[in-house]
Order: C-alpha cells, then structure tokens, then sequence
C-alpha cells in the first residue's frame, strides 16, 4: 500500500547526516493517539480480513488486560471524536454508549465496563476502527509487560511471540541495543511517562515489496523479494516503511498506550525531493552494519545506493 | 541460572529443597548457615509429594529465602508453584542438574517443538518449517523463538 | 522552564472532616470529565498566592473512576510554610485552580499475593484509592493505621463501615502503639507500603529490610517540594578540546550546538534521555526527571537540556 497522500505529509524520519539507534520521542503537539488518512476505508478493509482470518497473529491478550483495554477504548474514542467530528461521534448515557463510525457506516451500541456487552475484547472491537497497531503495555511492580495488542503490520517480529513479556526481553534481538544501554535508559523514559504528556517518536526501516503485514509468521511469502531487488528496479520495489509511534499514559491501569502508524513510500517518490534524496543516501553509505542487518536491508544496500547514486547524478547533470 | 549457589545474608529464615542427587551446588551455602547458627529447614523432595511441597512453601512467611537443586525435569514446575505462591526472584536461587530440553517457538505456526539445549536447527513437527533456534526467550512460553532457517 | 500541562478545576465543597483536615472536591471547569487515575495516586495543585506560586502534591481520596470530581484531604500542619494554611484558611468554594493530570509514584505492586498498607496520621490518604483497587480486584489486604485519637482519625467511621475485616486501628490517647512486630507474620507474597511521617516510614522500612523483606516488596510515599532553579553562569570543557561560555540564560546543550559541536538531543524539557553525555569532572545539578536518584548522586552523567554545573566548571565528553 503506496503513499498517495501529499509528500509534504510523510513522516519523513531523518535529521543529520548518520543514524544510530536512540530514543528520539518528543512531546506532541497534537495530543492524539490516532490519525485517519486517505487510505482509511482501503486499510480497514484489510485490517479486518487479518483480524477475523488470523486472529492468533493478530491479536493477543492476557486476562488482566481488561480494564486497560476499556481504557484503551474510551481515550481512541475520544480522540476520533476530538478530532474529526464530521466522521465520528458518541453518544453517553451514564455507561450506555454508542459509538458511530460514519465513514464505515456502523453504529455500536455496548455498556462501557461491561465485557459481555461487546462480541469480543475493547481492544480487539475499537482496532477494528483505527488505522494504527494497537499495544497495550502495562506497568507491574519494576517493569512494563506487553499485556494486550492488535498487530496486523509489524516491521518483521511476532506478537503472539512477544506476548506477556518484559520491555527488555521485546527488544533482546536488537543488536547493540542492550550493549549501549539504550533499553535501561528507554525502560526507564517510558516508566516516567505522565498522563497528559504525550510522546511521539518515528521508526523507519527499509523493505522490499509494499505490504503492510511484515509479520515473522509471514516472512516466508514476503522475505524472499529481498533477493530480487536490482538496481535499476529500487526505485519501484524499495520502500522506506515508517512508522509513527505514539505513548501514552493511561492513568487508570497505570499502563502505556503505544499506537504504530505505519506509511509506506516507494524510494522512487522519495527521491522527488533532492534534500531527502541526498540525505537518505549519506545516512545509508554510512548505516553501520549491525543496523543495517537487524532492519534486513543487507541483501540489496548494495543495489539501493547504486539506485541512489543514480539519481543524485541525474539530478546534477540537469 | 548460575552455576554456584550464593549464600544471601540478613534472612531469617533458608529453606532448602532437593532430592537425594541433588545436594552438590547447595552445599557450600548449607555450612555457612549453619556456622552462622540460622534458622533453616531441608525439605526432601520427591516427585510424589508435590503437593505437600506447596502446602509447606505456603505456609512461609516473609524474610525466607529458598534454596533449590532439582533435576530439570522438575525444576520449572517447582519454580512456577514458588512463583504463584509469592517467592519473587528476589528470594529465591535454582539450580538443575541432569537432561535438559528445551522449547522452540515456530514463528511460523505458533508450535513448541522440543529440542536438545545445544540444537541450533530443527524442523517444526507442525509445519515443517526449517528453523533456526534463536537466544530470544519468552518468559511465558518457557521457550526460545525459532526463526525461518536462512541458506 | 517547563511547566507541565494543567487541568483548570473549581473548589466545589469544603468539609470539616477532623480538627485539623479538610476534604476539598474540585470538579472541572470546562465539563470536560477529568481522567480516571489508579489505586495511591496523586496530584499537584498549583495555587497562586500574591507572594507567588505554591505547588503541592495530595493524594487523590475518590473512587478512581468517578470522573466528575476529585477529592483531597489537607491537613494543615503546625510549620505550614503557606500550602495548607492557604488550603484551609483562604480557600472558598468557588475558588479555581490548577492541577497536574493524576501521576502515581505509590502503585500496588502487581506481583503481590497480599498487601499490607501502614499509616500514620494523615499518611492514610494514598491507601484509600488502593484499597478501592484491590476490593474490586478480589486481591487480599490489611490495614494498620496509627492515629492520635479516634476523633482525629481521618476517615475513621468510612474505613470502618467498609472495611471492618480487614482495618486495624491504633489510638495513642488510649496507648495502643502500632508497632513493627506484625512484619514478622506476614506471608510470602506479602508487599508492605508504608505512608506517615518521614520517622514513622523509617522505622517500618528499617524493620523490614532486618527481617529479611527484599527492597521491592517494601513501598513508601514521601513527597517532596519541587527544586528551584538555580541559574548561574559556568564553563563547560570537552574532554579533548575547547572550552565554552554557558550564560545565565542558555543550557548547556544550546552553548553546545552555538558552538557547532555535533550533540544528539530530542525532547529539550529534561524527559527523554537522548542527550545524556558522560561527565568526567565537576560538580552537576541535576534538574531533570529522567535519572534515577542513583544514576544523579553517582555524579557521571549530565542531561544538558535543562541540568547545569553546581561547580565552576564542567569536564564532559563527545564522542
């Protein structure tokens, strides 16, 4: 799924002229967990198909998730509402809601608190309305704990994996990342989040291909195209994948929202505009190669920057 | 897991708990305390008296530290049934001994597969991906994640 | 400086509750509901008075779902340096404030098989909310809770009616003492919070730890002012090079990049993290939230967007 909105809107993730892994959040200036974009009706069409196809893959929880769920529930609606009235609305009485969904047009009427009101989980029922990859991770003693999440696009990992464990242990495979001390030092940020501040940093990763639904579990239908990326075809099969992470404290569980984002742009339409161009192609040459193999760009670099290169030249030659 | 049992001061009270083979590693920790004249208690451990392990490890109170030597085969269920009852990881050591498996994680279908602790490869019983077994540990799982084999 | 969000509320009703306590509900001023919070949470109130702005943190005494008003309960103390002689003596209802969103430093801890919560005097605040928590969570618990006499017990008929199996009171005036003894019944699992006077939480902690309790299952609540920001001039060298100039009114990290010396930074408030550097000589003052009190007495790091130097100077490294 290609980037079709205006390129001014990308979350472009790049400043300076190296990457390293660090934690990058700043506070937000629009304080809310979700956005809805052109693509809305098209990527909640197949959210929905992941959902009810490969539930297993998509959605976990534990039992004592609940309350945080309905908390996750009831801070995605407000914001939809907040945000974009002319698409959706809630009506309250006392705990009797219901929630209209006017692009999808669906209405849904459930008694917040009460589980037996909805056919399946919160969180499993209010992912069925956001672009975004919801996880729910909770605060125990010491430590945060992947608690609950619907996860239809991940950048190559597992939740039915990752599922009940601890913040370090999510981020073990990262290589470096324990080594520089970088998940003591995220832990400990995320730990001291406060409600009503919150954060939003970006990830960003290459891929060959244009799907959305990178899951390990699928890597054997998608991984493969890595070998097929040529120099002269990058332009049209890499894609630079971005994702917009939100985290928010949810007061009542003591727990943390993070909502992913995920946007897709062809480097072909990256390389529209020169200044990114020319950045993304030194950070890349410079990407130590710990990085570049944990984000599995190793195959094609060597295509990719060729494929750069090729456009820079262009661009001075006019 | 370490190797060596280390004594931990300042409790008021040690339990041990091993079987017959078991007593090696927990040894040296076993003669400090009873040189430094502390409350301790030995609970002989056999498969068959499970039960009667949890009873006495419910009945403990607050400053006891545990001690425990099992073979792996039992190892994990004693340390879940410690987990539920309350003992954190602040208060208790363990250490197995003899054969020891383990569980992969296919990332693939969801299955454990079985394996040696030195297994680097295997194929999923379930969907017969190649997998190469991985240092990622899933705490709830009791197992490590078996990623698609490359080459 | 950064000032962190607010939520603008009016005093709605003030009660008597003991000689010296009064319980305050603040509802919101926009009708917007205010958020839920959990079990030993707290906020800061920020109150204007003409010799300038006094913040103060209490502990929320409502359910922690109740959304259209919040309750704390202020007693005013013998040395008040302005906080609850304001609170009792110029608050009216109507009034309007500031408060921070509900923040919690005093959670229950998840792991725990039974909580034992200790008070003393006014210390009963945070354990209101908790024991609402647990009550709907099936978990089980204790409380032993200290006070003068059982007409300055704050919450006394409430606690009671709510919790008669598991409340323990102790009256001085009829010499019962709440003592340290009863650490030594508690079962494995148990997690203990302490909440009183700095004396009173000393003495518990003291006790626990000499019977062996790990740290983490020992919790306690202290509040403490917030620091006031101490803007000086000092240098800052680079362990292999320069030396610069940081002004009264820059931060280190702004005389950093003025000087263009490459230094990674994200949020600028003191938050993130991101630009930690490793300090090799001198004295720090730490004014962010992001280090642990440790991490700030071990003297080795600096967060430059808000910290500054206690010392003249400051030998940092950039790799």
């Amino acid at each position: 799924m290609k980037w079709t909105g205006d390129l001014a809107h990308f979350p472009y993730p790049f400043k300076g002229s190296t990457y390293r892994y660090s934690n990058n959040s700043i506070p937000m200036k629009q304080p809310y967990c979700i956005e809805v974009t052109s693509s809305y009706k098209k990527e909640m069409l197949f959210k929905r198909k992941l959902l009810s196809d490969h539930p297993e893959r998509c959605y976990q929880s534990l039992p004592h998730s609940i309350t945080g769920q309905w908390e996750i529930v009831e801070i995605v609606i407000d914001h939809l509402v907040s945000q974009y009235p002319q698409d959706f609305s809630i009506e309250q009485e006392n705990n009797r809601w219901i929630f209209t969904n006017k692009i999808l047009d669906e209405k849904k009427e459930f008694i917040f608190g009460e589980k037996n009101s909805l056919p399946c989980e919160p969180l499993f029922f209010i992912s069925q309305h956001v672009q975004e990859d919801l996880i729910y991770m909770r605060q125990r003693d010491d430590n945060l704990y992947l608690d609950a999440g619907q996860l239809c696009f991940p950048a190559n990992w597992s939740l039915a994996f990752n599922i009940g464990m601890k913040f370090k242990s999510i981020h073990h495979p990262i290589p470096g990342f324990k080594e520089e001390g970088l998940d003591q030092r995220i832990l400990q940020f995320l730990m001291r989040l406060e409600a009503g501040t919150p954060w939003e940093r970006l990830n960003w990763s290459l891929m060959a291909g244009d799907r959305l639904d990178t899951s390990l579990e699928t890597f054997n239908q998608w991984g493969r195209l890595r070998k097929q990326v040529t120099s002269e075809n990058a332009g049209e099969l890499v894609h630079i994948r971005v994702e917009v992470q939100k985290l928010f404290r949810l007061p009542r569980t003591n727990s943390i929202l993070f909502s992913i984002h995920t946007h897709l742009l062809a480097l072909e339409q990256l390389a529209t505009n020169i200044e990114w161009l020319q950045q993304f192609y030194e950070i890349l040459s410079e990407l130590p190669d710990h990085i570049v193999e944990y984000k599995g760009i190793s195959t094609y670099k060597k295509a990719v920057l060729k494929y750069l290169e090729k456009q820079l030249q262009q661009v001075k030659t006019l | 897991m370490s190797m060596d049992a280390v004594f931990i001061e300042g409790k008021r009270k040690y339990i041990f708990c091993s079987d017959e083979h078991g007593l090696r590693v927990l040894s040296s920790v076993f003669e400090n305390v009873k040189k430094e004249k502390l409350a301790y208690e030995w609970y002989h451990f056999s498969a068959e008296k499970r039960e009667c392990l949890e009873e006495f490890l419910s009945k403990q109170k607050m400053g006891t530290f545990l001690y425990v030597e099992l073979p792996y085969s039992e190892l994990h269920t004693v340390q879940m049934m410690a987990k539920r009852i309350g003992f954190s990881s602040d208060e208790t050591q363990y250490f197995g001994y003899g054969e020891k498996w383990i569980s992969i994680f296919c990332c693939r279908c969801h299955e454990l597969n079985r394996a040696e602790e030195q297994q680097t490869g295997l194929t999923c019983h379930q969907c017969e991906l190649k997998l190469e077994v991985s240092d990622h540990y899933s705490e709830l799982y009791h197992a490590f994640l078996g990623y698609p084999a490359t080459g | 400086m950064y000032i962190e969000p607010t939520l603008f509320v009016r005093v709605s009703s003030i009660e008597k509750i003991t000689k010296q306590v009064k319980k305050f509900t603040l509802f919101p001023e926009t009708g917007k509901e205010l958020p839920r919070f959990s079990g030993g949470a707290h906020i800061s109130t920020y109150l204007k008075i003409p010799s300038g702005l006094i913040v103060r943190q209490y502990s929320l005494v409502s359910h922690p779902d109740k959304r259209s008003n919040y309750e704390i309960a202020v007693r005013l103390s013998e040395n008040s340096k302005g906080g609850s002689l304001h609170w009792h003596q110029g608050m009216k209802v109507g009034d309007r404030l500031q408060i921070s969103y509900p923040k919690n430093h005093f959670s229950l801890s998840f792991k725990a098989r039974h909580h034992v919560f200790y008070a003393a005097g006014i210390g009963i605040t945070p354990f209101l909310s908790m024991m609402q928590d647990i009550s709907t969570n099936r978990q089980t618990f204790e409380l032993h809770y200290a006070s003068k006499s059982e007409e300055s017990c704050v919450f006394h008929s409430y606690i009671k009616k709510h919790y008669p199996n598991q409340s323990h009171f102790y009256f001085s005036d009829q010499h019962q003492r709440l003592q340290t003894t009863s650490l030594a019944n508690h079962p494995i699992g148990t997690h203990v919070y302490f909440c009183g006077p700095e004396g009173f939480i000393e003495q518990f902690r003291t006790a626990s730890i000499e019977l062996g309790y790990p740290i983490l299952s020992i919790h306690s609540e202290r509040f403490s002012p917030p620091k006031p920001i101490v803007l000086k001039a000092f240098q800052v060298k680079i362990h292999n090079g320069i030396t610069i100039n940081v002004s009264k009114t820059e931060t280190i990290l702004e005389a950093l990049h003025k000087h263009g010396i490459i230094a990674p930074y994200s949020c600028q408030i003191g938050r993130c993290g991101t630009c930690e550097l490793p300090v090799l000589k001198g004295r720090v003052d730490h004014y962010d939230s992001f280090l642990s009190d440790e991490q700030k007495e071990a003297n080795n790091c600096i967060i430059p967007c808000v910290s500054r130097a206690k010392s003249d100077k400051l030998v940092i490294e950039i790799k």
